[in-house]
């Protein structure tokens, strides 16, 4: 009688834990299942395209879940403006969202105008340093594709100094075999003063010329932002928010209106 | 005067149709090494299935080479065929979250990574995959090769004795590589899919 207590006490004490554990599974699947994974799979959303699976959307998704719905699922309801209910932000989501609908307005998954914001750690010249790469996917032929660096960002790579002082080759330099050439670019910081008017420090041409002489090592990357002017007359920015919850992964950050259309 | 206005439009067409046919020459040809060097839509859904097994297949060999309960013989051969799931030269990056919310991310090689699995110190080890895979779509790189990317939740506990001694869930995300490869003993070309770099980010310690 004893053990057949202790038996029954095992079986509802095991199933009841194997219970637990089946929910904490289906919870996880769910979330995971609800996710935005990928930023692949954030476009195809946004596209309407493909459901939460993964799978080409048919009649019983669309049935069920409006483009518009699945749409405000890709915003980050954690942002401080929806939580605070700002009324502002709230009808840009809106109108957005109607914009996107009524207009039709589907992205080029292979589109320029996805430009990824790459914050990266580097070394410089032996010292920790952050600096921002900016890529966009390039077309190579009508059917490859890869991402290329278009600029980048960092406050260390060019620091401008600007004083009053107006320097300039005078008009007759060039009868004194420019002479005072030298002398100009002996100051190093002011160099830059004496290139032509249309003249833009490029800190592309740095960077690459950093890295040849050895003085960048980059680390690693440590948080990507996607900034999506691929939409009519709006600009988005999309991240990863890495978080356990179903509003989670790649979701929009923030919404502006683009007057270049 | 007469004869070239009869001459000349016989001359045109005859020019035209040769022309025509040169270009419609040169486009089969070109075709033909199209077909051989690309992927067909319907390819490119098998591969998508394809992924799905090869992942799984990594998956298995994952939760070999991690369990404490299997021979170290049988560990080794998991180990051995896992890397050969892989393109030469895969990095593992792992991202940890630490207790005061940063990230920190190490990369180590494939091979290393997988040995490391083999000795991690707990006197058990259970890892278990959820049925959630996510494969995005395949796109041609400008080296001819196809990729994607393909998304997995891993669940990973470590036990000491009867202790949890580390628990956590990752992300991982595989890339995946389609590549045209010659195979020396039937002198032909075939596509094949290989796994390539993994981004695995901790998301609930």
């Amino acid at each position: 009688m004893k053990k057949l207590l202790l038996y029954f006490i095992f079986c509802i004490f095991f199933s009841s834990s194997l219970q637990s554990q089946i929910i904490a599974d289906k919870n996880i699947e769910k979330i995971y299942g609800i996710k935005v994974k990928q930023f692949n799979e954030f476009l195809n959303r946004f596209n309407y395209k493909t459901d939460f699976k993964g799978n080409l959307i048919d009649s019983v998704f669309l049935s069920k879940i409006s483009r518009a719905y699945y749409l405000k699922m890709l915003f980050n309801e954690e942002d401080t403006r929806i939580e605070s209910k700002n009324t502002d932000y709230l009808n840009r989501i809106n109108e957005f969202i109607t914009d996107v609908t009524t207009s039709e307005i589907f992205m080029n998954k292979y589109s320029d105008r996805i430009i990824a914001e790459v914050k990266s750690n580097i070394n410089y010249k032996g010292k920790k340093k952050e600096v921002y790469i900016f890529l966009n996917q390039e077309i190579v032929e009508p059917d490859m594709l890869k991402w290329v660096i278009s600029d980048v960002d960092a406050d260390f790579l060019y620091e401008i100094k600007i004083d009053t002082t107006n320097r300039f080759l005078s008009p007759s330099s060039n009868e004194t075999n420019f002479i005072s050439l030298r002398r100009a670019l002996k100051e190093k910081d002011f160099a830059y003063q004496y290139a032509h008017k249309d003249f833009n420090i490029d800190l592309l041409s740095i960077f690459f010329y950093e890295i040849k002489t050895g003085n960048i090592k980059v680390n690693q990357v440590n948080e990507i932002t996607y900034h999506i002017f691929d939409i009519p007359g709006w600009y988005i920015t999309v991240r990863e928010f890495n978080r356990d919850t179903e509003n989670s992964g790649w979701l929009i950050e923030d919404l502006k209106k683009n007057s270049e259309k | 005067m007469k004869l070239a206005l009869y001459v000349l439009p016989i001359f045109l067409l005859i020019s035209m149709n040769l022309s025509s046919q040169t270009k419609t020459a040169k486009t089969a040809k070109q075709a033909k090494i199209v077909d051989e060097i690309n992927l067909s839509q319907e390819d490119v859904a098998l591969f998508k299935e394809k992924t799905k097994q090869k992942v799984d297949e990594f998956q298995q060999h994952i939760v070999t080479i991690g369990s404490k309960d299997e021979q170290m013989e049988k560990k080794n051969l998991a180990e051995k065929e896992a890397l050969k799931l892989f393109y030469k030269g895969a990095q593992m990056e792992t991202t940890k979250l630490l207790a005061n919310g940063e990230n920190k991310k190490i990369t180590r090689p494939m091979a290393k990574y997988l040995a490391r699995l083999k000795s991690l110190p707990y006197t058990r080890v259970v890892i278990k995959f959820y049925d959630i895979a996510y494969v995005s779509d395949f796109t041609k790189g400008p080296d001819g090769k196809y990729y994607s990317t393909a998304t997995i939740i891993q669940e990973f506990t470590g036990f000491t004795g009867d202790n949890i001694a580390y628990k956590d869930v990752t992300k991982k995300e595989i890339e995946i590589v389609i590549d045209l490869v010659e195979d020396t003993f039937y002198n032909e070309k075939s596509w094949k899919l290989f796994l390539g770099d993994i981004k695995a980010t901790e998301t609930k310690a």
